[in-house]
């Protein structure tokens, strides 16, 4: 007897406590909505023989080193960067369900150079991204390092080179100067700010190339070179791309200093930047990489139409193409208007491609949304999956709102959207677009977004730039000016 | 025995506690909302006022919603954002005749009615009408315990292709609904 009241007392503390952690687990963070968020890392040695993922590890080694050789074997030979790196011997960081692995990397010429190859796991596409890492420390530190020492900001001695693709120059630092392949183009680093959730900002400026090379004379930006980027470091959202014209500047973009403006080739960041680097993404206000849409003479014409309409009682749409001489043409033919006082309106698949299309917003009484709605994003993913899209990199969508007042069109807007992943937008359409209600009824309400006509327009903005950016939705938004619309 | 106990004290521990998201109210703003690792839940369960059964009825003509709540919804499987949404089915009966019914509810992806939480006694609704294929959006007003308005109105924006039928509307877009 004696016995089993012991074990019941046993049992009812394991009850108790059970109780006890499954009530913590879920209450506290609720009560701690900004203090609990700071990840904490597991480090580990690791042999890659042994590791979990070691397959897609391996093959992203093949990528990167373009070896033939057995990668199975200890040691693994970039051909193209000339190093090897030992499998036996990696570094795991492991953050949930993220990953990072760490390899050392040997030269075959002497070096006082301390370098890793590091691979970090995209776990929404279950890839890996490749980087070199140089570390500018003396002697003493790194044998610091090797005794399992701490080196105070390392961080700031280091320097990440991505391998492959240029995009990942999210993790560089401050003050490198990163050239893009495919513009020619070079973007420095103005500043990486990490935040406790994870998020990083990052704000940077296009700057001339070192040695004078490589800046693109086709801009027709304005000069205010600012860009910010953000992301989370555990979650690959870099939306940066490789087409970026380096014209413009957009969230997840390039940044925008124009070689024609007086100011061109100087590396000193513009005094506007010194206020960029914010929690939230910046939204364009220049539009110049729209510059060629904006110019047409058919652009305005319809745009005229389009605002003047904001203030009555129908929503007007156009289709546009481009014409031969680069301009884009918004025909009668292509134009479609919606039924008095009611929002929304409806248009067929044209029968061709198309590279544009433009609309108006009105407010029937009951509020109107003065952002890009829901339903227009599943228009643009129609015309996408059904393949009327001439060219996705090049496509314009645009929207003018009358904006919350009705009595003034003082907060009216322009907008414009285009796409800078491809892959991304498919991957977004594909969850959130494929129904009208569940992007405009869903995803706009759910409380991290909620994009809503009865809120500001600046609000509105900054909660729709951020709902397609935490969503990586491949897209880039820009602010036009009304009453210039070259700007 | 002593083994089991163990082994589900520490199956629950761990279901409990490995995916460790911060908790959200569903009454939190987007600003508050941080990270990418969330759930915003009906902490206070204020879902319940809406969830169940209501029917407008007028004759033999009638309305029916029945509302369900789906907790720690995601996107998708690799998504570590969760939600908890309400979803339903509907029937609208005019004379005795069915004009429009969905038998089942279903939750994301393939809802047909779905309710989304502005206020406690306001809902955003979004409905399908399975005749015309045709989508409305609107708001559902609980005005008492057991009275609710419910208004529907067309979906601002461009709608091309797809749902653009000929065929109007045939659910009733403004109605007083009371629960059952």
């Amino acid at each position: 007897m004696k016995h089993k009241l012991k074990n019941y007392i046993k049992l009812g503390i394991l009850l108790f406590g059970i109780l006890f952690l499954v009530t913590n687990c879920e209450n506290e963070p609720i009560k701690e909505i900004h203090a609990i968020t700071k990840p904490s890392f597991k480090t580990s040695k690791i042999n890659l023989s042994n590791f979990k993922n070691k397959d897609k590890v391996f093959k992203k080694l093949n990528d990167v080193s373009k070896n033939t050789t057995n990668l199975q074997n200890r040691t693994v030979y970039d051909s193209i960067n000339n190093f090897f790196v030992n499998t036996e011997s990696v570094i795991l960081i492991e953050y949930e369900e993220y990953h990072w692995l760490t390899f050392n990397i040997e030269r075959d010429y002497e070096t006082n150079l301390l370098e890793n190859l590091i691979l970090k796991y995209n776990a929404e596409h279950d890839t890996y991204q490749a980087f070199i890492s140089e570390y500018d420390i003396t002697d003493e530190e790194r044998e610091l390092l090797s005794q399992g020492g701490f080196i105070p900001n390392l961080e700031h001695k280091t320097t990440f080179y991505p391998i492959v693709e240029f995009n990942n120059n999210i993790l560089n630092r401050p003050g490198d100067i990163i050239p893009d392949p495919i513009t020619g183009n070079c973007y420095m680093i103005d500043d990486v700010i990490r935040y406790t959730d994870g998020t990083f900002v990052v704000t940077y400026i296009q700057v001339d190339c070192p040695g004078g090379a490589g800046n693109n004379s086709n801009n027709n930006g304005d000069g205010n070179g600012s860009g910010t980027e953000t992301g989370n470091d555990t979650d690959n959202t870099d939306t940066n791309n490789s087409n970026n014209d380096g014209d413009s500047t957009q969230y997840g973009g390039g940044g925008g200093a124009d070689t024609n403006d007086e100011n061109a080739g100087d590396t000193n960041l513009p005094d506007d930047l010194d206020n960029t680097v914010a929690t939230l993404p910046n939204i364009d206000n220049t539009c110049n990489k729209l510059s060629k849409v904006s110019n047409s003479p058919s652009f305005q014409l319809r745009m005229q139409e389009l605002i003047a309409n904001t203030v009555n009682n129908t929503e007007i749409f156009y289709y546009g193409r481009h014409l031969n001489n680069g301009n884009m043409d918004y025909s009668a033919n292509d134009r479609y208007e919606g039924q008095p006082n009611f929002v929304g309106v409806d248009v067929p698949l044209p029968n061709t491609k198309v590279d544009s299309f433009i609309h108006n917003h009105f407010n029937n009484g009951n509020g109107t949304l003065s952002v890009f709605s829901g339903s227009d994003l599943y228009s643009l993913y129609e015309l996408y999956i059904n393949d009327k899209i001439k060219d996705l990199s090049k496509f314009v969508m645009v929207v003018t709102t009358p904006g919350n007042n009705i009595s003034s069109t003082d907060d009216d807007t322009v907008y414009a959207i285009t796409i800078n992943n491809s892959l991304e937008f498919a991957t977004f359409g594909t969850k959130f677009l494929t129904d009208p209600l569940i992007v405009d009824v869903l995803l706009y309400n759910d409380r991290d977004n909620k994009i809503d006509k009865n809120i500001s327009n600046e609000l509105n903005e900054e909660r729709f730039v951020r709902m397609l950016q935490k969503n990586s939705s491949g897209m880039s938004v820009y602010r036009g000016n009304r009453t210039n619309l070259n700007s | 025995m002593k083994k089991l106990i163990l082994f589900t004290t520490v199956f629950v521990v761990m279901l409990s506690c490995s995916a460790q998201s911060i908790v959200y109210d569903i009454t939190a703003s987007p600003e508050q909302i941080v990270g990418d690792n969330y759930y915003i839940k009906d902490v206070n369960n204020q879902f319940s006022s809406v969830v169940g059964t209501w029917k407008w009825q007028d004759g033999i003509s009638y309305f029916e919603i029945t509302l369900q709540k789906f907790e720690m919804e995601s996107y998708s499987s690799s998504s570590t954002k969760y939600y908890d949404h309400i979803y339903g089915k509907y029937k609208y009966v005019e004379n005795g005749v069915v004009i429009a019914e969905v038998s089942q509810i279903n939750p994301f992806p393939n809802f047909k009615l779905v309710f989304s939480f502005d206020t406690p006694t306001k809902y955003i609704i979004g409905i399908n009408d399975v005749v015309s294929g045709k989508n409305k959006k609107g708001y559902f007003i609980i005005i008492s315990p057991n009275t609710a308005t419910l208004e529907l109105k067309d979906i601002e924006g461009v709608n091309i292709g797809g749902y653009n039928s000929i065929i109007p509307f045939s659910l009733p877009t403004s109605v007083t609904l009371t629960k059952q």
